[in-house]
């Protein structure tokens, strides 16, 4: 019964012949009419994308590897775009970026609409300004350099900086949302990472119930080039599932650098002309195509319908609405932001987190240096509460980060700087959180109003942590209502009273 | 650097010069022996582009491989694609020369698989039936390969029309593993199959 259906006439395919095969790069002579990002099949199953398309011949990438495939074999066009199979089945899910599953898991279940992994961004009049804001948990994040749902901040720093911390964190953050029934889904994509990271990723992801709302796409060092290369681009298709289905997604890319050299390395091999640092001269196309795809999409239903480039298989099914935030990931060398690639991605995405290795040493993490972050448009996201309390914290810290470096050559200080070093010493130790405890948005503004208004002045520096241990503790026990109403953006003189109360009472037991 | 813009000059200046020489069959002849022998013998391709290899034996090598004796014209031709160091290319150059060639003299080439040797009665009637179908000259090289189990195969040019068992097994495999239909669009007259 299985077999029925099953068209056994003659087929007619266009074919070509493999005349070499290189390091994941293969040139074929023939397929004439074969299309640019078109999957080839060969006879042995394994595929190829074409890349180049020359006069008499086209270079295309294996997604496989290199010695399943010999000159002279016959390949055949498919008729299809290179894409990737996504639906619901692929939450919790570990897979490649070609949509097959590496978690040993079995196959993929439920309905799989195909989504092309090249596609164009969705176009000016399907678009909406950010105004819903993703937090991230992290209390450095949510209140200087608030993220947009929609938006795409970089994160950027050198190795060892906490810098696929930030997005894990962001992550684990969803899992309120997923409960509450809005969930925003969250895609992590690794380039070129050790299997061994990408397992201890997913460990910590299901260990803190993660899983059930994300997919990882993972194409580790060992994978071919093309793999790498395709990677980022699986993860925004992915993203777009959700995204033009009306639901809020995240896509993390960690890390694009490692994709730039993937796509040098095919470039290269493709013969194609390298300009800096050898990189091909649209490797900043590479990036922004891929990061414009992160968009608010329109809520007019009917507009939204009519986006541009929608897939077949999304016809009917789309909706307005949705969002697909990227944080991409950049890795620098030696804190140079003015290298090719870093340049590059800073000047596509709307903000970018810098870390810096220095802070990181001295235990501020997350070591974000506050003086170059910025969001661009997270502001307009941002809950009223967070704004009215935290709207002063950033070029607070920035000041006072001025401040003690000139107070490291020693004298005397006038009363109102050694107050401003005092305030700016207390509040950097209040950023700093613990990795994968991310906190909700009403307690960060609860605490960091304790913060920005000077509440714990009395209180020597090194009770910070305990203070704010307590503060939360006490007001989650006993002003729940409070909370709320933070949660909800709200923040008047009543609740102003309630904190200045507790934290006041804290302050005089530890005063004692 | 676009391979296939130099592979194709050379290849158009070979079959200009070689007709306006008349030596345009023997040319044809010899690429194709070189073609096909470049693409079973590896160490052939290693000794051609092994750029410590001095350029007189490069050239001994491509003539022999090419049948020994060449037209005057293709020799001419070997001397310039070695003195401007495009050895690397001369397989591509041979295999655009030989579809140009088959282009300005309508033929068409193919090859008809099949899994038992068929007795040359058959293959006569099969290709005559090919041949009202495409028109022009028809070259069929007959390839028996036993891993198609049965049924056959016919590559004509860049199209190919599968009815073997090993084909069919492979559609229904693929049917079964839920992997979508292969859909190929002719852009000549958009018809499309599957």
């Amino acid at each position: 019964m299985q077999l029925e259906g099953i068209d056994t006439n003659v087929k007619y395919n266009e074919t070509g012949v493999v005349i070499s095969v290189s390091d994941g790069v293969v040139r074929i002579f023939g397929l004439r009419n074969a299309e640019s990002n078109e999957l080839l099949e060969f006879d042995n199953g394994m595929q190829a994308i074409v890349m180049n398309l020359e006069e008499d011949n086209v270079g295309a990438i294996l997604l496989g590897t290199s010695s399943e495939v010999k000159e002279g074999f016959i390949v055949k066009r498919t008729g299809r775009v290179a894409s990737i199979f996504v639906g619901e089945g692929l939450l919790g899910r570990v897979i490649n970026p070609i949509g097959e599953p590496i978690d040993g898991k079995g196959p993929v279940k439920g309905e799989r609409l195909e989504m092309p992994l090249e596609r164009k961004a969705p176009g000016v009049i399907f678009r909406q300004p950010v105004n819903t804001p993703l937090q991230t948990g992290l209390k450095a994040v949510d209140a200087m350099i608030p993220i947009g749902r929609g938006q795409r901040e970089l994160i950027i720093g050198d190795r060892q900086t906490g810098k696929t911390s930030i997005a894990i964190d962001t992550i684990l953050n969803q899992r309120k949302n997923f409960e509450e029934g809005d969930p925003v889904y969250c895609i992590y994509v690794a380039i070129g990472q050790k299997g061994s990271s990408v397992a201890s990723i997913v460990k910590t992801l299901t260990e803190k119930g993660a899983m059930d709302y994300t997919i990882v796409i993972s194409a580790s060092g060992s994978d071919s080039a093309a793999m790498r290369y395709i990677a980022p681009f699986a993860g925004a298709a992915a993203g777009e599932y959700f995204r033009d289905t009306g639901r809020h997604a995240l896509v993390v890319f960690d890390d694009l650098s490692k994709q730039a050299v993937a796509y040098r390395e095919v470039s290269l091999i493709l013969r194609r002309p390298s300009g800096r640092e050898a990189y091909p001269g649209d490797i900043f196309y590479l990036h922004s195509r891929l990061l414009e795809r992160a968009a608010n999409i329109i809520s007019q239903e009917e507009v939204a319908t009519s986006m541009n480039d929608l897939p077949e298989s999304l016809k009917g099914k789309a909706k307005g609405g949705g969002s697909l935030t990227a944080l991409p990931i950049i890795e620098t060398q030696a804190g140079d932001v003015t290298a090719y690639i870093p340049t590059n991605v800073i000047s596509i995405t709307d903000g970018q987190i810098f870390l810096e290795t220095d802070l990181y040493n001295k235990g501020i993490r997350p070591a974000i240096n506050v003086g170059i972050s910025v969001s661009r448009v997270g502001g307009n996201a941002q809950i009223k509460a967070m704004k009215k309390v935290a709207g002063t914290l950033k070029i607070d810290q920035a000041q006072y980060q001025e401040l003690a470096a000139f107070t490291k050559f020693g004298g005397d200080m006038d009363l109102m700087t050694a107050m401003t070093i005092d305030k700016g010493q207390k509040n950097e130790l209040l950023l700093v959180q613990p990795v994968h405890h991310p906190m909700s948005v009403e307690h960060q503004i609860a605490i960091l109003y304790c913060g920005t208004h000077g509440l714990m002045k009395d209180i020597p520096l090194e009770k910070v942590p305990e203070f704010e241990k307590e503060f939360l503790s006490r007001f989650e026990l006993s002003h729940r209502d409070v909370l709320n109403h933070l949660k909800e953006g709200d923040i008047n003189d009543e609740t102003a009273k309630i904190i200045e109360t507790v934290a006041g009472d804290i302050v005089k037991t530890m005063q004692a | 650097m676009n391979t296939g813009l130099i592979s194709s000059r050379y290849a158009h200046t070979l079959l200009e010069y070689a007709i306006a020489s008349g030596q345009q069959e023997e040319v044809y002849t010899a690429m194709k022996i070189f073609s096909e022998l470049f693409m079973q013998t590896r160490p052939l391709r290693r000794a051609i582009e092994n750029p410590s290899i001095a350029l007189q034996d490069k050239k001994k090598i491509i003539v022999t491989a090419c049948g020994n004796h060449i037209p005057a014209s293709l020799d001419k031709m070997i001397d310039l694609i070695l003195k401007n160091k495009r050895e690397e290319m001369i397989r591509n150059i041979a295999l655009r020369f030989i579809e140009l060639y088959r282009e300005r003299y309508h033929i068409q080439y193919g090859k008809l698989v099949t899994a038992v040797p068929i007795d040359p009665e058959r293959e006569k009637h099969f290709i005559s039936h090919i041949q009202k179908i495409v028109g022009g000259k028809l070259e069929v090289d007959p390839v028996v390969d036993p891993d198609i189990i049965g049924g056959f195969i016919l590559n004509l040019g860049d199209n190919r029309w599968d009815a073997s068992i090993s084909g069919e097994l492979t559609r229904i495999r693929s049917k079964l593993k839920g992997q979508p239909e292969i859909i190929v669009i002719n852009r000549k007259n958009g018809r499309q199959y599957n």
